[in-house]
């Protein structure tokens, strides 16, 4: 349970004056705001309180005290300052896409190595979106962070907002910075699993005719347990077809066109099929499986060209022309000629 | 009863450690009663041994408040300072808080009732060893204000960062701390919560003494600490040595004690304005006068006039100078004083009463005509006279007669100072010479450590003054063997102990505006003298720091193993920076991606994980293996 404020039990007089102190962010420097904490502002009350008592009285003791908590409050305030400049670019935790309509939850780590127990809230503003997260640091930085998006396409973000009360909770630190970064929305994803599977099962029969050598995303259910000897031996597993899938060639081609009168909806979801396709084949994807978008043909076995794909998933507009090529799986919302 | 979060578990023994530390500063005091304290010590460590389990509901916890409340207001009823009565409701107020359920607005409490005990203790006490719970108070609120405040983040609380990375900024804070006292503008607009402490307690300095009330106790409470303003040390030491110091003069003898003349023309100065004895100028010394029952005011021999007094003081005819109301705290007060020692200029003739012979005994009277049998001047009665009783016997304990104390005095010829003053100056009177007994201090003790004198309670004294060729002059028949007498114990230890609270009178609960540019000035000095060492010193602590950032001591004082490591990354192409784990490094030249996976996985198990931590032995194995793995 996390320490509440309002645990406090002021008198109402006294809270609605902290929220309005509380409020308050004064602009010191260029992306740079510094406001107070409730338990700020009532611990810089007392500290006028005693420099007031300092000053009129002339006691020396009084300023001994006026200036240790003084002192205590501006290196507090150095090192939530200290903090925030230091805090790295956030954007190696980001995930390279989120879907949209989707409450996304975002999660990663962050290259700052520290001593210090620390918080630090973010907000990165992308157009109308916005990417809230908070980066803890106890030992190793951890970025969490949800981001909400309707509208599917390339969300870009600009300027980020890096608040902490670090490391006494008196002081609200706030630092504005320019980090820009595209995060890429991607389409509902539409299930149409159930058609993949039964093609495959058809494809693959019960019997397996040979055996080849495990690759990364191979289901273990297909590994070959008794053929393993020892921890170093390789493992292989079962070819249920003599045209095992890990050797056809794959290829969605999908067409962009729209048909009049119809609305947004179905091109979501003809899009959301195709990225539901993406993300099926994306641990068996090799050489020369191909995504065609419309006109623009993508080797999704090769790194850039599958994320110039996503990219192209992402901001697709209703085209004109039949998608190119032959073959492979068509994905249409035109009827068939 | 609902379960207690993390923060407020952790906080527990933070907040009672601040409020513990406030109670430590206000028992500082004399002012405070022991009870009060003593009972809340042991309520505190109570909760700190039993934990929350040892508590009281905050109704039940109100009571007690308002107990307090009520009490003091009985206090203030009774006569009581109401600034003491506020710390007594205080201590009642912080017995509430100790023991009342751990909530949050009781850890709050706790701070606040905490911060005001400190802030009391800086207007009741003047020692030195407020320091202490101050800065322990100040650590203890870093901590608790991150426990409760900075630490208790959504999404769960964090984990306090460790007080060795928090040790880390002390220094900084402390040299803020010596920043912001210097400079911050000193604005004096009244004395009222200036640091007090309770009146000395002395005897003798009042208009009626009785013999056998003054000087007769090696008392070593500090009475008085001077030191020089400028100059050098030894001159002062030469300056200072074996000088009476000039208090309350007597003339009236009443046959068991002495009074002070009524005056009836006395000199007034008010607050800030110079007091002058004489056109001479001599060296300025700064005396500290510590808070004493009596309102006289120490005059040295040779003393030609106080800088700026620091409160309005009189002075009669008889030389006696005396504050309008006995100051309640320590008095800084700067004098001039002159090389000759001469006894104070500028004191009324001698009166009738000083010539009186009403109340000298007989004996007296005989024994002072046979001891100045063929003198042939008063300046060779007297001296004749103090010649003789230089050969008697110094002693404190003598018992005195107190119906015929200066008699019995001269038959056992047996005796403390103030007997020796009281027959030298009736046998003077017998004899015509017009005289009177002072009471005051002689000499003191010079402090080796700090380069000071220090006039304790036991330096007290009573001598003569006689009106000799038209002035007056000082006699003291008191034996030399008095002065070989003291109080003191652990002599050593003393004099580091007085030369720390002298520093501290100085440098902190003294120091003023116009300190300011004479401690650049010394700075500067102290610069230019030891330009060399200054300038070495600096050049080591670069030298330091360069190694430091090179990360060739960092392992001393950071982490020893990043050293190694970042030795080795550097040898295969990569740079790090200090915040930078490994598993955000780029692959380094030369080594298989596998390989370094495994040692980086490896290497954060040992070092944030359950792993045993590496050996600095272990580790070279380690990259030396993964040297030879080539990709």
């Amino acid at each position: 349970m996390a320490y509440n404020h309002a645990d406090l039990r002021l008198p109402p007089w006294l809270l609605r004056l902290l929220d309005w102190m509380v409020r308050i962010e004064l602009p010191v420097s260029t992306g740079w705001r510094i406001g107070v904490t409730r338990p700020g502002a009532l611990y810089l009350s007392a500290l006028t309180g005693v420099w007031m008592a300092a000053f009129y009285s002339g006691n020396n003791l009084l300023y001994l005290c006026g200036s240790m908590l003084f002192s205590l409050v501006a290196v507090a305030l150095f090192r939530g300052v200290q903090l925030l400049r230091r805090t790295p670019q956030l954007d190696s935790a980001m995930p390279e896409y989120v879907e949209a309509g989707r409450q996304e939850i975002l999660q990663g780590r962050v290259s700052l190595l520290t001593d210090d127990s620390a918080s630090v809230d973010m907000k990165w503003h992308a157009g109308d979106s916005m990417l809230t997260g908070q980066l803890r640091l106890a030992e190793r930085g951890v970025l969490t962070g949800r981001y909400f998006s309707e509208v599917r396409g390339c969300a870009r973000f600009s300027r980020q907002e890096l608040s902490t009360s670090f490391p006494l909770g008196l002081w609200r630190i706030i630092h504005f910075k320019k980090e820009e970064r595209e995060l890429f929305v991607m389409p509902k994803a539409v299930p149409w699993s159930d058609a993949l599977g039964e093609l495959r099962r058809f494809e693959q029969g019960d019997e397996w005719y040979g055996l080849r050598e495990y690759v990364l995303g191979d289901a273990l259910s297909r590994v070959h347990w008794r053929k393993i000897t020892s921890v170093d031996s390789g493992w292989t597993v079962k070819r249920f077809d003599r045209s095992d899938p890990q050797d056809q060639q794959r290829m969605l081609r999908v067409d962009l066109r729209l048909p009049k009168g119809l609305g947004e909806e179905p091109f979501e979801k003809l899009l959301g099929k195709a990225w539901y396709w993406f993300l099926e084949q994306l641990p068996h994807l090799k050489d020369g499986d191909l995504l065609i978008l419309g006109e623009i043909s993508f080797n999704l076995g090769d790194a850039q060209q599958r994320a110039a794909a996503i990219e192209a998933l992402a901001s697709s507009e209703p085209g004109s022309s039949a998608p190119i090529g032959s073959g492979g799986i068509l994905l249409s919302l035109m009827d068939s000629d | 009863m609902q379960p207690l979060s993390s923060q407020l578990i952790l906080a527990e023994r933070l907040t009672l450690a601040v409020l513990i530390t406030g109670v430590i500063s206000l028992a500082l005091s004399d002012f405070v009663s022991p009870v009060y304290w003593s009972l809340l010590m042991l309520l505190a460590m109570l909760r700190f041994l039993r934990g929350p389990g040892f508590s009281l509901s905050e109704m039940q916890a109100s009571f007690i408040g308002w107990a307090g409340f009520i009490w003091v207001g009985i206090e203030l009823a009774l006569g009581r300072a109401w600034i003491v009565a506020f710390t007594d409701f205080l201590l009642i107020l912080a017995m509430a808080v100790v023991i009342e359920s751990p909530t949050p607005r009781n850890h709050l409490h706790r701070m606040l009732v905490g911060m005001f005990l400190v802030l009391g203790a800086a207007v009741l006490t003047d020692s030195v060893l407020y320091i202490f719970p101050l800065a322990a108070f100040v650590w203890f609120v870093w901590r608790a204000s991150q426990c409760l405040y900075g630490m208790n983040v959504t999404g769960g609380a964090l984990p306090m960062t460790e007080w060795r990375a928090e040790a880390r900024l002390m220094p900084w804070i402390g040299a803020l701390v010596l920043a912001l006292f210097i400079t911050l503008p000193r604005f004096d607009f009244q004395t009222y919560l200036k640091p007090t402490q309770p009146k000395k307690v002395t005897s003798g300095f009042s208009n009626a003494v009785d013999l056998g009330d003054f000087a007769r106790e090696l008392d070593p409470t500090v009475m008085m600490r001077v030191e020089p303003v400028s100059g050098d040390i030894e001159s002062f030491r030469r300056l200072m040595i074996g000088r009476y110091w000039r208090g309350t003069s007597l003339s009236i003898y009443n046959g068991n004690g002495w009074q002070q003349q009524s005056s009836s023309a006395d000199r007034v100065w008010q607050r800030g304005e110079n007091v002058d004895f004489s056109t001479g100028k001599g060296q300025q010394i700064a005396i500290y006068r510590e808070a004493s029952d009596h309102p006289y005011v120490m005059l040295p021999d040779g003393v030609s006039g106080i800088l700026g007094a620091s409160e309005a003081m009189k002075m009669d005819e008889a030389g006696s100078l005396r504050f309008i109301r006995a100051p309640t705290r320590r008095i800084r007060m700067i004098m001039e004083i002159e090389a000759a020692r001469a006894v104070l200029s500028g004191m009324a003739l001698p009166t009738d009463v000083e010539l009186s012979r009403s109340s000298v005994p007989v004996a007296v009277s005989r024994w002072a005509v046979l001891t100045t049998v063929g003198a042939s001047s008063p300046e060779q009665q007297i001296e004749m006279l103090v010649n003789e009783m230089l050969g008697w016997s110094y002693d404190l304990n003598a018992s005195i007669d107190a119906d015929r104390p200066v008699g019995s005095f001269l038959n056992s010829r047996r005796g403390h100072c103030e007997l020796y003053a009281t027959l030298l100056t009736l046998s003077l009177r017998s004899l015509g010479i017009p005289a009177r007994v002072v009471n005051g201090y002689f000499g003191g003790e010079w402090n080796e450590v700090g380069g000071f004198y220090l006039i304790r309670q036991q330096h007290a004294h009573s001598w003569v003054e006689a009106w000799v060729e038209g002035d007056w002059r000082r006699f003291d028949s008191t034996p030399a063997s008095r002065w070989q007498l003291s109080g003191v114990s652990f002599r050593a230890v003393d004099e580091v102990w007085e030369s720390i609270k002298l520093s501290w009178y100085r440098y902190i609960l003294e120091f003023q505006n116009s300190d300011r540019g004479e401690l650049f000035q010394k700075a500067v000095q102290l610069l230019k003298r030891y330009l060399v060492v200054v300038m070495a010193a600096l050049f080591v602590i670069a030298l330091v720091w360069i190694s430091f950032r090179r990360g060739v001591m960092r392992g001393v004082f950071q982490r020893r193993e990043w050293p190694i490591v970042d030795r080795w990354l550097e040898k295969h192409g990569v740079k790090r920076l200090v915040h930078q784990p490994l598993c955000s490094l780029p692959l380094p030249e030369g080594i298989d991606a596998a390989a370094w996976c495994f040692f980086v996985a490896a290497w954060e198990q040992q070092l944030y994980g359950s792993d045993r931590r590496w050996s600095r032995w272990e580790i070279r194995r380690h990259l030396r293996a993964l040297s030879k793995n080539h990709c």
